[in-house]
């Protein structure tokens, strides 16, 4: 039957490191990222075109945005908002490619395939013992998705969020002085809403993206079965597959909104505490 | 706590490992892509900025050169006009000043005809009384001689001439 996690799945270990799905998906986004950001930088043309035109238009954007919220002076944090938009994004849509989430490391091959999968070469080699206490938790996957989207866990989430809410804060302190910054703080409940700014921004995105690939699961796998049962004699797996791409469209439209609403949140909250030059006070 | 994280699966070592993912990115694209994309949106921003400054520039421009054009306009159909009056009022004058001279030279060649015609009727007058005087005497003469041939006339004449002689005596 379906196995939906609310956590990433260990593939294995380096070292002391649990390597979770999630993480390799992440760090393969990054990549990406990074690649794409240094043939589109190094190549960069006078006359934009394709994905250089494209990343101009988000600048752009932010930009625009950033200069509403603070000013000319805010467009030193374009480039933070810029990156927070990009790292989401290209994780949230390499989390909808589909196959992401049907390419499975067996852990336990008797009860994988008696879960229905079909295992596909050598069993996978990454899946050695765990050494730490997780052991438990573990063993009780027979297989686990080899990707998933980066953003479909708490730990990616949690992270972007801590960062931004340091960085706003840091800011903060940087451009307005450290009593000023604090003079935001004589009511403790101030503290408590920065606090909440990290779940709500961690958790936003994180069940976003993790109620997207539950929707994609449960999509595709309805499908299976309902044309199993009615036609047996269809390949399922391209009816399936059709019938997903609505929701596939679906979630990429919301990997996309939710990147920008994180991008758009931390540009709003950094013109919250950072003192510009043009104005004297806030809030 | 500890149990409510390991249900969500946050686990630290994970969530420190993506803030670095998330920090290399940042600084990769901080290096590669931004600043590129940075200076090419400001160099469009001043061109399109140039380009509207330069229309404004053309516009003044091109508004000044109208001006300037219809003030020489102007000028011109003024001058036209001006040099128009001149020429007329010269060409009145030359016209009265010709007039003028015409006339007097006329009224000269009409004086000058006059006292030639005087001096012309003087001369004929005084040519006809010789010729007249010269054909009397050339008559008178003929006459004579004529009547002088004839002893009748001689008779007559002598005795006319006696007889006034004595009639005078």
């Amino acid at each position: 039957m379906l196995e939906i996690s609310i956590k990433p799945e260990v593939l294995g270990y380096i070292g002391a490191f649990p390597l979770t799905n999630a993480q390799l998906t992440s760090w393969l986004s990054s990549l990406l990222l990074i690649v794409v950001a240094i043939v589109v930088g190094v190549n960069y043309k006078k006359l934009p075109s394709g994905l250089q035109s494209i990343i101009e238009m988000v600048y752009e954007f932010f930009q625009s945005m950033a200069e509403d919220a603070m000013g000319a002076f805010g467009r030193r944090f374009v480039p933070l908002a810029m990156t927070f938009f990009l790292f989401i994004v290209v994780s949230n849509w390499l989390g909808v490619v589909p196959g992401v989430g049907s390419l499975v490391s067996i852990h336990d091959p008797a009860k994988a395939v008696s879960a229905g999968i079909i295992p596909f070469g050598a069993p996978a080699v990454m899946a050695e013992a765990p050494p730490s206490a997780d052991a438990t938790v573990e063993e009780q996957h027979a297989y686990v998705p080899v990707f998933r989207g980066g953003n479909a866990d708490l730990n990616t989430t949690l992270a972007l969020a801590i960062i931004a809410q340091v960085i706003i804060h840091a800011m903060g302190i940087r451009t307005a002085g450290l009593a000023h910054h604090l003079a935001h703080f004589k009511n403790p409940l101030e503290i408590v809403t920065e606090l909440s700014k990290i779940l709500t921004f961690g958790f936003r995105l994180f069940g976003n993206v993790f109620a997207g690939e539950v929707l994609l699961t449960v999509m595709g796998s309805l499908v299976v079965v309902l044309t199993g049962k009615l036609a047996p004699a269809l390949p399922f797996g391209l009816v399936g597959g059709a019938i997903a791409i609505p929701f596939v469209m679906l979630e990429l439209f919301v990997g996309a909104i939710q990147a920008l609403v994180f991008a758009m949140l931390v540009l709003s909250f950094l013109s919250l505490f950072v003192k510009t030059d043009q104005s004297a006070s806030h809030h | 706590m500890a149990q409510l994280f390991q249900s969500l699966g946050i686990n630290p070592i994970l969530l420190v490992a993506q803030a670095i993912s998330f920090g290399v990115v940042y600084l990769v694209l901080s290096r590669f892509l931004f600043p590129p994309l940075q200076k090419s949106l400001q160099e469009r921003r001043d061109a399109v900025a140039k380009t509207f400054a330069d229309q404004a520039a053309i516009e003044t421009r091109l508004k000044q050169f109208d001006e300037e054009q219809r003030a020489s306009q102007k000028k011109a159909a003024e001058d036209v006009q001006k040099m128009m009056i001149d020429a007329r009022a010269s060409a009145d004058a030359t016209k009265a000043e010709l007039v003028a001279k015409a006339r007097e030279a006329a009224d000269a060649e009409v004086a000058s005809a006059k006292t030639r015609i005087q001096q012309e009727t003087v001369s004929a007058e005084a040519e006809v009384s010789a010729h007249a005087k010269a054909v009397a005497q050339s008559i008178v003469k003929e006459l004579l001689a004529e009547k002088a041939g004839d002893p009748a006339w001689q008779q007559s004449q002598i005795s006319a001439g006696i007889s006034a002689l004595k009639q005078a005596s």
